[in-house]
């Protein structure tokens, strides 16, 4: 409580001396005067230790606008339901809402487009890497900014690595033939696979990277089903191959799901996982992991076919139209997504009194930033490696159902079946939805 | 016959014995895995260790901030105690009516009562929402209590009526020839004989209402959350927080189990009632 | 007579109810399932097609969302599955719960400390059922591989939940589980209710248990029989939470109930619209089902 109170001062000192010195302008490009005082923001967020933070900071805000917020944590589980009866509701009880980058084309007409603002404020979206700013963009406008933003990384076991004279795998044949000494040498997983399909398409992370890498795409120009060309098929095959032909795999690999994989790679049970930088910090946990630091170490995703594409996500956050505080909630978006703020709560690591650990930034200047890497191991330079040829899944609002489709058949291959049949059949039907949807 | 009639009684007595110990372990098993795990600590959850240092951190954790069970708990509560308190007796009447007369267009009411069921719930679930919306009840244990009406009704009626139907109807009959009415035969003589009946739908509603989660994932928001809904609660970014969701999991079973022990006499009462008959 | 009032006035109450908490969203559903309601575009519903004075020529359009489903392959591939997990699970638990009901009916010290545990499964939340059972399955940290070690070793090896037939094993499983002991309870008390005269005087009739059973319990006990068996066909046919929890309809879709698949198509792919039309594609034969346990139940009367 002390230390809330302290922070609140401090909010308060700041806020004073940005007044005095300069004619009322305030940070962050936010509005003075406090035009908005009295209001209260309702913002639905996605529960996560870096949102958690964000709110344990909102008193600097609170004193630099005197605009209430008012949080609702929401798990990711129930969180895209939340979201669209946000949406169906349409009664702005909810001002802001946070989702995941693929709903949105989905949510897209009913979220405030902020791009008139962005200029009368002179932000540039340009602040965030590539992928990120475009999992933020609907049909050419922007809708919100990307606050949580994840590139892919290959975590292994450093350890064990040494003890057998291998080296951080550069590409997919080096991880396959680094899974099988361990998988023989050790007698546990190789590579922490996640063929599960959840709903959420996690299977489709690391397909993305071999279908980029072999040049081939989820759809075509015409919006048509793409990966089934030859090449696109090959680079399937590989993918499943790497459980069903090679067999590197940890137990479970079929039903396993993202957080299955991470949860093998923490146990000791799996030496490499390809999975979401914000995931390092529980790998060496104590309270989740049986890891220690020095175990643990992460190196780029590998190349498949001589390349590297990886695939990013992220969870933006936008105004809701129904909102009836349209300008306030700018003004929190403005404060929640600053460069300084974002910075900080991947530096700091105690808030208000309640430790947080996060290593997630979103712009790029925080990921070159010599602080921010020095207090995180330097993983967001290896972030920014990974997003310099990155992706994110296509943004059309069918993408939920073709996606699933994808996912599905993803999954049924990895038990052995026939993955070009598989593939194929998805094709059919994701047309069939696209040309319902009046694509074509 | 080499075995006498007496031992192979004996033997037949053992193989229920037996028999009825592995339907008791099957059910047990899964339970002490959850009951475990919620003594246990996050770093043990992984380790199938049959010895641990238990310890009662989880149940303090899940009753502070953020998650504030006790919150759900009340919501739960109140919600399955005034969905079975307001369908049970309207149900108890429907299906005295249905078990003993003769109704215009019974079977249709029927039919069409229990294939509402038959209907998935996500159907049922979007005109409320719109309705409440509407209303601005959206987010509140009314809401909640009036959708589960529409799960609970169909079942208490149709499980009550089983009950009575299975009761002699002689007995009522010895009693209005005994010159007592229609409302005095009921409350005197099919009440109580109904009444473990009436009961096991009380608390099979009860439980439904209880572990209602489809409706309340999409009506609740903040206000009205209940448990089963708030055990998403327990699903991080990390994974699964399983320490937590056992111990969630004890709050969500201890009052069914206390329930259940409380009404345990009433199954007994049914079964001697069957007996002295 | 009084009684030819009374027994509307009974009735009236709870037919309001349910008309008012079924039967009129289920009309509204019914209605929603002849427009496009696509909340991944639009908030509101609009009509598929609509009347024009100069005629009816383009009136399929009206029925647009069921002439897709008749040809949607997942549709038909979850009422299989659907049927499948149905037929098994209504089985498997009906039976299991009747023979054990028989073992516990007699009473004693044992028997009904065993019958307080048989509330437990049923109490557990379905939800937190998938959760656990999903956890438990887990080959490097779950209960059962290390229980199948010791006890079968040839089951400990099994990916359950990544093979298409053992996975839906393992959500039958986790749903007998879940309902056995609950249906026994209720058969219990179905028992409670045999005349026991009657079966005395069989009994001295130098009837059988066999005989006994089949002449004297069965006849008594097939009113409570048959709402087992209607309560568990519903719920098998509704079977959602643990589907969710435990498969999420994989490997593939191979566990993908008809719930899931039309949970997914309203709340997680936006096709409101469809979702009600499938529902009602199921409207006709499910109230055959209904009609044949009607029958059943009203065998007595």
């Amino acid at each position: 409580m002390l230390k809330k109170i302290m922070l609140f001062f401090a909010g308060l000192t700041l806020a004073s001396t940005v007044t005095l010195a300069g004619d009322n302008i305030l940070p962050y490009q936010l509005k003075s005067g406090k035009p908005y005082a009295g209001t209260t923001l309702n913002i639905l967020a996605v529960v996560t230790p870096q949102f958690k933070a964000y709110e344990l900071r909102d008193e600097e805000f609170e004193s630099l606008t005197g605009i209430k917020l008012n949080w609702t944590h929401t798990p990711f589980v129930a969180l895209q339901e939340k979201v669209s009866s946000v949406g169906v509701a349409a009664d702005g009880s909810f001002d802001v809402v946070n989702y995941l980058d693929s709903w949105g084309p989905s949510y897209a007409y009913w979220l405030e487009p902020i791009d008139a603002w962005l200029k009368r404020d002179g932000i540039d979206m340009n602040r965030y890497p590539e992928a990120f700013k475009k999992s933020a963009m609907f049909k050419g406008e922007t809708l919100g900014f990307p606050l949580r933003a994840h590139p892919q990384l290959m975590f292994y076991r450093k350890d064990l690595f040494d003890k057998h004279n291998l080296q951080a795998p550069k590409s997919w044949s080096d991880v396959v033939s680094a899974g099988k000494t361990i998988k023989s040498k050790e007698g546990i997983g190789g590579l922490a696979c996640y063929y599960g399909s959840d709903g959420n398409r996690q299977n489709l992370f690391i397909w993305l990277n071999f279908l980029w890498a072999a040049g081939a795409d989820v759809f075509d120009s015409q919006m048509k089903p793409a990966w089934t060309t030859s090449a696109g098929l090959k680079a399937t095959r590989d993918y499943i191959d790497l459980h069903t032909k090679h067999g590197i795999c940890g137990e479970g690999a079929v039903s396993n799901v993202e957080q299955d994989a991470r949860i093998q790679y923490a146990q000791g049970k799996a030496a490499m996982i390809p999975v979401w930088w914000w995931a390092y910090s529980g790998f060496y946990n104590p309270n989740q992991s049986t890891l220690s630091k020095d175990q643990v170490a992460f190196a780029g995703m590998p190349a498949y076919m001589g390349k590297t594409v990886t695939y990013a996500i992220s969870m933006p956050y936008s105004i809701s139209k129904y909102s009836k505080n349209k300008e306030a909630a700018w003004e929190f978006m403005k404060w929640l997504s600053n460069p300084e703020l974002d910075r900080r709560n991947a530096i700091e690591r105690e808030v208000a009194g309640t430790k947080i650990v996060n290593n997630v930034v979103t712009h790029t200047s925080s990921m070159l930033d010599a602080e921010v890497n020095a207090a995180n191991d330097n993983i967001q330079q290896a972030a920014a490696a990974s997003l310099k040829n990155s992706d994110i899944m296509p943004q059309i609002p069918e993408w939920p159902e073709v996606g699933d489709l994808l996912a599905s058949a993803i999954q049924k291959a990895s038990t052995g079946g026939d993955v070009d049949q598989l593939m194929k059949d998805a094709a059919k039907k994701a047309e069939r939805i696209l040309r319902r949807a009046g694509y074509y | 016959m080499i075995f006498s009639r007496r031992f192979t009684q004996q033997l037949l007595d053992l193989l229920q014995f037996l028999i009825i110990l592995v339907a008791a372990i099957v059910i047990l098993v899964p339970i002490y895995w959850i009951v475990s795990g919620a003594f246990k600590q996050q770093v043990d959850i992984f380790q199938l260790k049959l010895l641990f240092t238990p310890t009662l951190e989880n149940f303090k954790i899940i009753f502070q901030d953020p998650y504030h069970l006790e919150e759900k708990l009340l919501n739960s509560t109140l919600i399955a105690f005034f969905t079975v308190i307001i369908a049970i007796p309207l149900a108890t009447m429907a299906a005295y009516s249905f078990s003993r007369f003769r109704l215009k267009g019974e079977r249709i009411m029927f039919v069409t009562i229990l294939a509402t069921q038959f209907v998935p719930a996500v159907v049922i679930v979007l005109p409320f929402f719109i309705l409440f919306r509407d209303l601005g009840i959206l987010d509140t244990r009314l809401a909640l209590v009036l959708v589960n009406l529409s799960l609970i009704m169909p079942f208490a009626i149709w499980m009550i009526k089983g009950f009575m139907d299975s009761i002699p109807i002689e007995t009522e009959e010895a009693a209005m020839v005994d010159g007592s009415s229609r409302i005095q035969v009921i409350i005197n003589v099919v009440v109580p004989m109904a009444l473990p009946g009436v009961i096991t739908a009380a608390i099979f509603c009860f439980i439904l209402a209880w572990n209602e989660f489809l409706f309340a994932v999409i009506i609740t928001t903040n206000k009205a959350v209940t448990l089963p809904v708030g055990l998403s609660m327990f699903h991080a970014e990390e994974g699964v927080l399983w320490h937590l969701i056992s111990a969630a999991g004890i709050m969500i079973m201890m009052p069914m189990f206390v329930l259940a022990t409380l009404i345990q006499k009433h199954f007994v009462q049914g079964m001697t009632m069957g007996a002295v008959r | 007579m009084r009684d030819r009032h009374l027994k509307y006035l009974f009735v009236l109450p709870a037919l309001f109810v349910v008309t008012a908490t079924a039967i009129w969203p289920l009309s509204q559903s019914f209605y929603l399932s002849f427009r496009e309601w696509k909340l991944n575009r639009a908030r509101d519903s609009k009509p598929l097609w609509e009347y024009q004075y100069d005629g009816l020529e383009n009136i399929a359009y009206l029925f647009d969302n069921y002439l897709y489903a008749l040809e949607d392959d997942l549709l038909w591939n979850s009422i299989r599955v659907t049927s499948i997990f149905t037929v098994a699970s209504v089985l498997a638990s009906v039976g299991l719960a009747l023979g054990l009901a028989l073992l516990l009916a007699p009473g004693g010290k044992f028997r009904l400390t065993v019958r307080t545990l048989l509330i437990l499964p049923f109490a557990m939340s379905p939800a937190l059922i998938g959760v656990s059972w999903r956890f438990m399955f887990q080959p490097d940290f779950g209960l059962f591989k290390a229980f199948f070690d010791v006890l079968i070793p040839p089951l400990a090896d099994m990916d359950w939940l990544g093979d298409t037939t053992l996975a839906m094993v393992a959500l039958v499983g986790s749903d007998v589980w879940h309902w056995t002991p609950y249906l026994t309870l209720v058969l219990i008390g179905g028992l409670a209710t045999v005349p026991q005269d009657a079966r005395e005087a069989a009994m001295i009739d130098g009837a059988g248990s066999w005989r006994v059973f089949m002449d004297v319990t069965l006849p008594s006990i097939l009113p409570v029989l048959a709402v087992c068996l209607v309560l568990k066909t519903i719920f098998s046919l509704k079977m959602f939470d643990q589907v969710y929890m435990l498969t999420n309809g994989g490997p593939g879709n191979s566990t993908q109930t008809l719930a899931h698949y039309i949970y997914f198509n309203g709340f997680k792919y936006y096709n409101m619209g469809y979702a009600s039309a499938v529902s009602y594609l199921l409207v006709i034969p499910m109230f055959g089902l209904t009609w044949i346990y009607m029958k059943l139940v009203f065998l007595k009367k």
